[in-house]
């Protein structure tokens, strides 16, 4: 098997065992759609705090947050994983929008010390997902104080390499994210050896869509806001200013939020991203994420009107009947 | 065939109102600076991306652009003066008075507040 991280399969023994794996013990992935670039100099942090949605001025050394980028209309631009490891920032985003993200960080830095620099060529990240994932990550590092909490990174080396380990849980599950410098030989061998399975594409992304997370390019699009995209933890509505604050936060103070991204399941082929959701005859939403789950159980994500409070709608000309239930 | 007349282009300056000088004069003297210049930039962040930055310096910074105007000079970073090229700094005083207000040919939007702007 290669070690790089292009490439990856939709399933490595197939999509039902590769979700059963996930879903019951513990797995690795290669996280091919992630983004990363270093942000260096001593006001990396305060920029970003400035022009993305999180309180991320108080960040200390080796903590992780979230925050989303947005438009000056409060728009998506995306959602950046921030690890602050002191003498720089790590942040994770979705590749396909990397360039734009680092192309505004870029913009919105005038007389700042801060320079980009992208590694994503250079690293190789996993990811270690599954109940068992903390008992796996004891195993690799052979010392339980190597292995972060929630929302904390460690910057450690595994047989004298640099290994940073973050615990984000963001799928809601244990999730460890390793990124390994690419002249690294041995982490690959390493996990491995730990006996663990990797997955592929398609369960990971039955997993998504079940859990509820939005990604760049289907959730994650300037057509949407990040409250209705279920990001409120990645919003702080107290900070002040930041690039699109002022529609971000009228809308929550005034309860102005249209739509809100919800889980849908149904029993019929047909159902691409994009269909309509109806209710009746009226369109109510749309379809945003989907993916076949067994012959006949498909899952998927979409926005549907706010308040709508159905538990069942119908989807696309054919109009599929499908089941809602609340992203949490 | 009629014509419409062209709306004359801003200066591709930075200008500053008699009344703008005379509060820069002022805060010069009370911070104990008389003779500190004015140094004009914009930095990213506000509600609309791009805030401005008001500064009473000795001097200008390495590739700072330079105008004299009214007795003051006003040094402007070179990334910041392509935001504020053609920008009249006033000052808005009395009671509901704004301070400092930048009259940018440049701004698309403005946040409610008046003190970021988007391009």
């Amino acid at each position: 098997m290669t070690t790089k991280t292009s490439g990856m399969p939709q399933f490595y023994v197939s999509v039902e065992q590769d979700y059963v794996t996930l879903s019951n013990e513990a797995a690795l992935a290669y996280a091919t759609n992630t983004g990363r670039f270093w942000i260096h100099g001593k006001d990396a942090l305060d920029l970003l705090n400035r022009i993305s949605t999180q309180q991320l001025a108080d960040v200390k050394k080796n903590e992780v947050s979230f925050t989303v980028q947005t438009t000056n209309k409060g728009r998506i631009i995306d959602f950046l994983t921030v690890t602050n490891l002191g003498d720089r920032l790590l942040v994770f985003t979705a590749l396909e929008a990397k360039d734009s993200v680092m192309d505004s960080i870029d913009f919105f830095s005038f007389d700042e010390d801060v320079k980009l620099e992208d590694c994503t060529a250079e690293t190789e990240l996993y990811q270690l997902f599954g109940d068992e994932a903390s008992t796996k990550i004891i195993s690799l590092l052979q010392d339980e104080s190597h292995v972060p909490d929630i929302n904390q990174a460690k910057q450690i080396s595994v047989s004298n390499e640099e290994v940073i380990i973050i615990r984000t849980d963001r799928v809601k599950i244990p999730t460890y994210e390793i990124l390994a410098m690419n002249s690294s030989k041995s982490i690959h061998s390493n996990l491995t050896g730990l006996g663990l399975p990797f997955v592929g594409t398609k369960a990971l992304e039955i997993f998504r869509i079940e859990k509820g997370i939005p990604v760049f390019g289907s959730e994650l699009t300037e057509r949407f806001n990040p409250i209705e995209a279920g990001l409120s933890h990645a919003i702080s509505f107290d900070k002040g200013c930041y690039v699109g604050q002022e529609v971000v936060a009228r809308l929550n103070t005034y309860d102005k939020v249209k739509r809100q991204l919800i889980r849908l399941n149904w029993n019929k082929p047909g159902i691409k991203k994009g269909d309509d959701i109806f209710s009746g005859d009226q369109k109510i939403g749309e379809v945003t994420s989907c993916a076949q789950k067994t012959h006949q159980n498909f899952v998927g994500l979409g926005y549907l009107a706010r308040n709508s409070n159905l538990d069942e709608v119908t989807i696309g000309s054919q109009r599929v009947t499908a089941k809602v239930s609340k992203n949490q | 065939m009629t014509t419409t007349e062209r709306k004359p282009r801003p200066p591709l300056t930075i200008t500053i109102s008699e009344n703008a000088a005379e509060h820069v004069r002022e805060f010069a003297s009370k911070a104990g600076k008389p003779t500190a210049d004015l140094r004009v930039a914009v930095k990213g962040g506000g509600c609309s991306g791009l805030t401005y930055i008001l500064d009473l310096v000795d001097g200008p910074e390495e590739d700072d652009k330079t105008i004299e105007q009214l007795g003051i000079k006003l040094h402007v970073p070179k990334k910041s003066y392509v935001f504020l090229a053609g920008t009249m700094l006033d000052y808005s005083s009395g009671l509901n008075g704004k301070g400092f207000v930048f009259n940018n040919p440049n701004a698309k939007t403005t946040c409610g507040c008046g003190t970021s702007f988007g391009v």
